[in-house]
């Protein structure tokens, strides 16, 4: 039972961070209807950055998340205006293969400055300190911590895309671009503010996600990857939509962990032999295509 | 037998009602006119007869066959062919490869569909600019490939989507002959949406009028003009009230 | 008779581009006679192999304008089926090459019904989905060697073997991939001339008007998806014989994927030469950039990088490609 709960857990918790890294994209997606594959790498920059943050600065890593907006803030700005401005002239598949050189270009570029070993956080307030939480279920309590910032995060650009004038702005440009340009908004300034929130909030992902992860340049895709299937679950451009698709593909990372239940529960022994940890990731594109083909508005969408 | 009939044919769109209740018939050989406001369901409608929108109600028969549920490139290969009113042609297709698609309908060999397709073009005084991208014309020109597309697939019913519209007065008299050419001489029945009120009242043998989604009048062009709820639809109650008909604002 | 016929006839082209690609075809069948490096071999061939991936992908992708991202899972079912084969039950190359685009098309027919649901980017990520749970598959499959992946030892057998493929000298492997190489064009010029052809290049312009004009749209998408399969599960499985090591990560990885579209895209998408040049720039720029650069201390990324911002600069400024350029200028000299 306690891994039934546990992973139930663990699932949610990683489910949050995950909603916050998908934010992004989907509100890139919904303002500008464009794929942004550079998404993962937006978020490994993140991650690089709260690392150094925090070992060059000596401060705790949690600290580090407004720095992180920043960097990812003005990266969103300035790969918008250097380069993906000129990609919305082009038909489809260059905007598509044009994020993919912008990934292939930050991943690289990540290669050849910090190399490709593994690196991660050995000190910090939380890190290495657990919760129990009764049942037996032990909480890790950087993923606590984490998941908790992750969704204040999510508020408050929710908020911030709901009270504030820009941000209304914003929410009218992804609900129907032609409009809210014959109603003055300026689109172009819309695309770029999309950008930098997308940036910004992936890095502060990215700066939570390395208290328990370790970064290495290739790491993007994986994200990327989870991020369209939390976009396409909650429906593309859907703010809410992503919070609760973020929990549920949580719940699909921590497949194995329901597996191992079930296979104790029913002592089926065809079970063990299938190895659920290496499919941990699978079942996420596996959810994407199976989203896409049976509901391709999502479960919350309001926009394809 | 009527060659096509359509019962009750209701279309929604979410809450939106843009076809209700129509029901007309045509005869083979016959030439009808479909008029009506913008955003009457003149579009609508054909979108619901060739297949391209599942209709919410209603039945449609066409050639004794009934067509209802059939996919549009079903409706397609039955013989009933259509224009579309804004068709931005933004592939690299020359105007002869746009006729050509529509001559594969019928033959799998390419020479032969090359032979039909230059035919048609010759037969609609535009083979000249068989070569060009259809981007690159003018639109009476654009229009004319149109028209020439859909028959090349052989149609028996051909329904056409305003291919009158923005065309100089010079124009819309070729694109009439063209369309009598077409419905004489090749013998192909034709419905058509029109706005420009010359060349419909012209040609047509009989006119049906939509408005808001219903069928509000349906006879020869000499009684439509008259009708006093087609000129209500057309030109507004209050412009009605103050200078009677449409024939006397003529004057 | 006449579909041969078609496939021979280059007329439509203009004089010059016949005698360009002449010459250039003449060039490829001399080659190896002149002194060359085996750097230089390898890398023709790769550029001949790519050639064909990108004439597969150019059918759907070009032709149909459906950017398909997934072409790397047909590289390994070929591939893996063509390895297997050979080493468990030793059936030759020219057996297992037709078994393996049997099961590409089989594979291909399963996914391409749903797939074809979609559009747009919807389409272009779920490809990716696919590919990349094929290659996750394969990664914990220990039937096809799992992550390590397949191993052909060619000392078992006695090159040169031309049933199985198994040669010492690069020469062979090249002269048999320029000979699919040319079948591939002829194909290519059959088929954009094809009924099919044109059916996809109607739905490629406007999906509502090929319905009208009696196309099933969806099948005629499932169908030349088939097509492209076919091509790339072939040249996947002459992979396996000419590199003899195959493992998911280099045969399945989105960057191959990713390189096929790229290319024809480069070269401009939807004409018959296009994937061709696109091969022709891409394939040696990349092994040559990583041979001059890749190799260096401290550089470790730096060909990646070069080859990233060369996919940036054209995918914003020239995304119809070299041969979308061509093309401008000839319409512009008629006009």
């Amino acid at each position: 039972m306690d891994i039934l709960v546990g992973s139930l857990f663990a699932g949610l918790l990683i489910g949050m961070v995950l909603a916050l890294v998908a934010l992004g994209l989907t509100i890139i997606w919904g303002v500008m209807d464009i794929v942004n594959f550079a998404h993962g790498e937006f978020l490994m920059i993140g991650m690089y950055t709260g690392l150094l943050t925090a070992q060059g600065l000596g401060i705790d890593p949690l600290f580090t998340l407004p720095v992180a907006g920043v960097v990812g803030f003005l990266l969103g700005i300035i790969c918008y205006f250097g380069f993906v401005k000129f990609l919305l002239r082009g038909p489809m598949v260059a905007q598509l293969l044009g994020t993919f050189g912008l990934m292939l270009f930050l991943r690289n570029l990540a290669l050849l400055i910090f190399g490709s070993e593994d690196r991660a956080l050995h000190h910090g307030i939380l890190v290495g300190k657990s919760f129990d939480i009764g049942m037996g279920i032990i909480v890790p309590a950087t993923k606590l911590a984490c998941a908790g910032l992750s969704v204040a995060a999510f508020v408050a650009v929710w908020l911030m895309m709901h009270r504030t004038k820009m941000g209304k702005a914003l929410t009218a440009t992804s609900l129907n671009a032609q409009g809210a340009r014959y109603m003055g908004i300026p689109t172009e300034r819309m695309n770029a503010l999309a950008w930098g929130i997308g940036g910004a909030t992936v890095t502060i992902a990215g700066a939570l996600i390395v208290n328990f992860w370790s970064v290495n340049p290739f790491i993007g895709l994986l994200f990327t990857m989870i991020a369209f299937a939390i976009v396409a679950l909650g429906g593309f451009g859907s703010v809410p939509g992503a919070f609760f698709a973020g929990l549920v593909v949580g719940m699909i990372t921590e497949l194995p962990g329901f597996w191992d239940f079930f296979t104790y529960t029913f002592e089926a022994d065809w079970m063990v032999d299938i190895p659920m940890t290496s499919f941990k990731y699978m079942w996420v594109y596996v959810a994407y295509f199976a989203i896409m083909v049976l509901r391709p508005r999502g479960l919350f969408g309001w926009k394809q | 037998m009527a060659f096509l009939e359509v019962h009750n044919l209701t279309k929604d769109f979410g809450g939106l009602r843009a076809n209700s209740n129509i029901t007309f018939s045509m005869k083979r050989g016959e030439l009808i006119g479909l008029i009506g406001p913008n955003g009457a369901g003149k579009t609508t409608l054909f979108n619901c007869i060739s297949g391209l929108h599942p209709v919410t109600s209603g039945q449609i028969i066409f050639d004794a066959e009934e067509i209802t549920k059939l996919k549009a490139h079903e409706v397609a290969q039955r013989g009933l062919a259509r224009t579309f009113q804004v068709y931005v042609a933004a592939g690299d297709l020359t105007v002869i490869e746009n006729v050509m698609v529509g001559c594969f309908m019928r033959t799998h060999l390419r020479s032969r569909a090359k032979a039909h397709a230059s035919e048609i073009l010759k037969d609609l005084s535009i083979d000249d600019t068989a070569d060009y991208l259809v981007s690159e014309l003018p639109v009476a020109a654009q229009k004319r490939v149109t028209m020439a597309t859909a028959i090349a697939s052989d149609p028996k019913l051909l329904l056409l989507d305003e291919v009158a519209a923005g065309l100089n007065p010079n124009e819309i008299d070729e694109i009439m002959a063209s369309i009598e050419h077409v419905h004489e001489d090749m013998g192909i029945t034709v419905m058509l949406i029109e706005h420009v009120m010359e060349l419909v009242m012209k040609i047509s043998h009989r006119i049906i009028v939509l408005d808001y989604g219903e069928k509000i009048a349906e006879g020869d062009p000499e009684t439509i003009s008259k009708d006093p709820r087609v000129i209500k639809a057309y030109l507004g109650e209050r412009y009605v009230r103050e200078h009677g008909g449409m024939e006397e604002s003529k004057e | 008779m006449e579909a041969v016929r078609n496939a021979l006839d280059f007329s439509d082209f203009p004089r010059l581009d016949l005698i360009v690609a002449g010459s250039v075809g003449i060039a490829f069948i001399i080659f190896p006679l002149f002194p060359h490096s085996s750097f230089a071999m390898s890398t023709m061939i790769q550029f001949l192999m790519f050639s064909l991936y990108g004439m597969g992908w150019n059918t759907i992708g070009g032709y149909g304008g459906q950017v398909d991202l997934g072409k790397a899972q047909y590289v390994g079912i070929g591939a893996y089926t063509t390895a297997v084969m050979l080493i468990l039950w030793d059936v030759p190359f020219w057996v297992s090459m037709p078994i393996g685009m049997f099961f590409s098309v089989v594979w291909s027919f399963i996914i391409g019904y749903p797939l074809f649901r979609l559009k747009g980017h919807y389409f272009a990520i779920a490809t990716i989905a696919t590919s990349l749970v094929l290659k996750d598959i394969f990664e914990v499959w220990d039937f096809v060697g799992a992550a390590r992946g397949l191993e052909i030892s060619p000392i078992k057998y006695h090159p040169p073997d031309f049933l199985r493929l198994i040669f010492k000298e690069d020469v062979y492997y090249f002269y048999v991939i320029l000979g699919f190489f040319f079948i591939g064009i002829l194909y290519m010029n059959w088929f954009r001339k094809s009924r099919l052809g044109f059916q996809l290049r109607s739905i490629k312009d406007n999906e509502d008007v090929a319905r009208s004009l009696g196309i099933n749209v969806h099948w005629a998408k499932v169908k030349t998806y088939a097509i492209a399969t076919a091509f790339v599960s072939m040249v996947g499985s002459f992979h396996a014989c000419y590199i003899k090591s195959i493992e998911p990560e280099d045969t399945m990885s989105l960057d191959i994927s990713i390189l096929i579209a790229l290319m024809a895209m480069l070269g401009g998408a939807g004409s018959l030469w296009g994937p061709i040049i696109g091969a022709g720039i891409l394939i040696p720029l990349k092994s040559y950039l990583k041979e001059w650069l890749g190799a260096q201390a401290g550089m470790v990324g730096i060909d990646l990088i070069l080859y990233a911002l060369i996919i940036m600069v054209i995918s914003a400024f020239e995304p119809r490609g070299v041969w979308g350029i061509v093309e401008k200028i000839r319409r512009r000299k008629r006009s």
